[in-house]
């Protein structure tokens, strides 16, 4: 079995509350995390992100200047000069379908709806490191993959026209790097 | 706590990406360094994860000494929220007032008092809705009022009838203010 080493990840959480930054601090120190920082608004996140380059960051919808939603969007670009692929865990009071999805489509990697248990955190930061989805860039999103299980019988929108081809560009070499540059 | 700092983070490492080229998506597959470096083989099957669960538990009981002060000062930041909109109705101070209460909405459960976070819940569902309508100064205070009643009298959950019904009063009353709203 493999057992996920807290003290080697670095994590982020953007909160504007001092007592839930608090809190997710405590759990993460429970869970042997060492090198935990805290933002308390989606600017100071969002400066930390590229000054500290951490491994997973652990984000609130509700936040003043710019909220959770839209520190995701401004991390998820594909052209960005930090790691635009560092898991998001979105942490919130909201638990309507419609915001889970909502933050789905701005890129969040993991969603956390308040209250928070040891055991619901651990599992998501356990997804992150262990089960990462890969990402998708079309012209209009670009983030983890929303279809989250691999089957035959996805159910949702289908954005997708093209599944067949691997490679319908042969310079696929010259589009990955400008997808990345 | 003083710490050693990490290796320096692989700052260069997400760049290096496979990819495979759809002709309107890409499907790109960023190398998992994350499990590379942080994660190690050990025995039987969940004995660590329990641990670190219950290690964190733990932290969290010694921490909930200090929730009650917390209540107390989430419901002080509420009323003053409350008192900035009635003086100043507007948009920036309802949004200030939204957001105090979608705190309590997330964490009162966690503080020990999930009836208070359940009408915490009812009054954003209630702000959410409303959208560009004005909000009802009456609708907030009574929320507000109600909140603090709980909390004074230690009443945590669904157990307390009178709690309950309070909170059924007040559905009822954001019905009213706007119908189809008050059952959520």
């Amino acid at each position: 079995m493999v057992r996920v080493d807290f003290t080697k990840l670095r994590i982020l959480v953007v909160d504007d509350n001092a007592h839930m930054r608090r809190i997710v601090r405590t759990l993460l120190h429970g869970f042997g995390s060492r090198e935990v920082y805290e933002a308390e608004d989606g600017a100071a996140g969002l400066e930390m992100f590229t000054t500290h380059l951490p491994d997973i960051i652990i984000v609130d919808w509700a936040m003043p200047i710019f909220d959770g939603i839209e520190l995701t969007s401004m991390i998820r670009r594909p052209n960005s000069a930090v790691n635009p692929y560092v898991p998001i865990i979105m942490l919130t009071g909201h638990s309507e379908k419609s915001k889970v999805m909502r933050a789905r489509d701005a890129g969040v990697t993991e969603f956390l709806c308040k209250p928070i248990s040891a055991k619901s955190l651990h599992q998501r930061l356990l997804n992150c490191v262990l089960n990462p989805r890969p990402f998708i860039k079309t012209r209009d999103y670009f983030g983890p993959d929303r279809r989250r299980n691999i089957s035959g019988v996805y159910s949702g929108p289908e954005r997708r026209t093209s599944n067949d081809a691997v490679v319908a560009d042969p310079a696929a070499k010259r589009l990955r790097d400008s997808a990345l540059s | 706590m003083p710490h050693t700092p990490l290796d320096p983070p692989l700052d260069v490492e997400w760049r290096k990406v496979d990819a495979e080229v759809f002709s309107d998506h890409t499907v790109l597959h960023p190398p998992n360094r994350l499990k590379e470096r942080a994660t190690e083989l050990i025995g039987p099957r969940g004995s660590g994860e329990a641990e670190a669960i219950h290690r964190a538990e733990r932290a969290l009981g010694v921490l909930s000494q200090e929730f009650a002060s917390w209540m107390d000062a989430e419901i002080e930041r509420l009323e003053e929220a409350r008192k900035a909109f009635a003086t100043k109705p507007y948009r920036d101070a309802a949004d200030a007032l939204y957001r105090v209460a979608h705190d309590l909405r997330g964490q009162a459960a966690t503080l020990g008092y999930p009836l208070a976070g359940e009408i915490a819940e009812g009054l954003c569902v209630f702000i959410e809705r409303l959208e560009a309508r004005p909000l009802p100064q009456a609708v907030v205070d009574r929320h507000v009022e109600s909140i603090r009643a709980i909390v004074r009298q230690d009443v945590r959950g669904r157990d307390n009838p009178v709690g309950v019904a309070l909170t059924l009063r007040l559905a009822q009353l954001r019905a009213q203010y706007a119908p189809g709203m008050g059952a959520e």
